[in-house]
């Protein structure tokens, strides 16, 4: 009915890599959580089921690392929400964060074997 | 901005505006407002399970629990009087009957005796056919003293009653008769006034007498110029010469709280058989103990 896939299709977050998920979301601008909530599921064309819950809790956790900040705000449509955007000690996170998944994930194809890049449907 | 811990409000203002967002989405996708808005929830999940992570997150959890538990433990004392007062009561007789007991054994097994060196002093006794703890003669007191070539002194004491004449009738009191030297045996000084010079015991008469601190402060309020003053004791003047220190007590003349020197010059005194003295003897230092008394 809408552009969400049927939710078995859907995989949980690793551990861990939601708060690199939500640094990169926010490098183009601020945004609230139900925004940064859509555009992992969008960018990750929908594979990723965000669980609203724990994407609170790690906004709060980054927050309280001070590589995020928060600020009360209007959205387009006039809603009243918490709009986070990045600091510069996240910004360096993210750089870092990032760098350290791609070494993780070429140590994994070389092991898995580089022959074809997991798709979704594999899941 | 301010550093100031966020409010499980302000999160759940949050969680709040997260579903209105969503279903303003959802509306715009296509969905009726009643059907986004319950879709919205639904893939939220649960809000409170949200707002109860939220609110322990960083906490300390038992600290929080013990506020809780001593809060609940107040209102169901102060609900059952009855049991409180029980406990309470329990409680107050049990730490009362443990501190007393270990404020005995402090004092008793712990707490070093308040003389000088207390491992070196033992206490002697005559041992004879009638049995093995006697006390002994004046005169068996000299020839120990005479004899002595272990001990580095040999003192005696001897618990006594005295009558004590004072304006308001006569009183008994606890008294103690030691020899000359008992003082320094112990290692004892007086707190104010002089101790019993050499041979004092010989010429006193118990003329000449100390008060324990606790005998100057209740009977005579602690004035500073008791020194010098006299007192009636058995019907003979007898001049204050001194007042021991405050910590100085002697359990086995107990409670004795006025300190004369023996009598020497009356009849017992004569007599091997009027037995009227415990040995207290300081060791000689050096020597290990125990050493028999050569006799």
């Amino acid at each position: 009915m809408t552009t969400q896939k049927n939710p078995d299709d859907r995989i949980a977050l690793l551990q861990g890599t939601l708060d690199l998920l939500i640094l990169k979301t926010l490098v183009l601008g601020p945004r609230h959580g139900q925004g940064v909530a859509r555009a992992i599921q969008r960018q990750s064309e929908e594979v990723f089921f965000v669980e609203h819950g724990s994407l609170y809790l790690a906004l709060q956790r980054l927050e309280d690392k001070e590589w995020i900040r928060a600020e009360w705000g209007l959205s387009e449509n006039n809603r009243r929400a918490r709009f986070y955007s990045l600091t510069p000690t996240g910004r360096e996170q993210l750089v870092e964060k990032t760098s350290e998944w791609r070494r993780l994930t070429r140590a994994m194809g070389l092991i898995l074997g580089n022959s074809a890049a997991p798709t979704a449907e594999e899941a | 901005m301010s550093k100031k811990k966020r409010s499980t409000d302000d999160f759940a203002e949050e969680i709040e505006s997260h579903i209105e967002l969503e279903a303003d989405d959802l509306e715009r996708e296509g969905l009726s407002a009643g059907a986004a808005r319950q879709k919205a929830k639904s893939e939220f999940g649960s809000v409170s399970a949200a707002r109860e992570r939220f609110y322990l997150r960083g906490r300390a959890v038992w600290f929080d629990n013990m506020v809780r538990d001593a809060r609940f433990a107040v209102r169901q004392l102060l609900k059952n009087p009855g049991f409180t007062v029980t406990a309470v009561l329990v409680m107050a007789l049990g730490i009362g009957a443990s501190v007393a007991i270990f404020a005995f054994v402090d004092a008793a097994l712990i707490k070093p005796l308040p003389y000088e060196s207390p491992s070196r002093l033992v206490n002697l006794f005559e041992s004879n056919l009638t049995g093995p703890r006697f006390h002994l003669s004046y005169l068996d007191y000299l020839d120990w003293k005479r004899m002595n070539s272990v001990f580095s002194s040999l003192s005696v004491y001897e618990q006594t009653d005295l009558m004590l004449s004072t304006p308001q009738g006569t009183r008994q009191v606890d008294g103690v008769r030691v020899s000359d030297g008992f003082l320094q045996t112990l290692g004892v000084r007086p707190l104010l006034g002089r101790d019993f010079y050499e041979g004092e015991d010989l010429t006193s008469g118990s003329s000449t007498v100390l008060l324990t601190y606790a005998e100057w402060q209740n009977r005579y309020g602690g004035r500073p110029d008791i020194v010098g003053q006299s007192v009636i004791l058995n019907g003979a003047a007898a001049t204050i010469i001194g007042v021991l220190p405050r910590d100085f007590q002697f359990a086995p003349a107990a409670p004795g709280g006025f300190w004369l020197t023996i009598v020497t010059n009356d009849e017992s005194a004569r007599h091997r058989g009027a037995m009227a003295f415990w040995e207290w003897p300081g060791s000689k230092t050096g020597l290990p103990l125990p050493q028999p008394m050569p006799r």
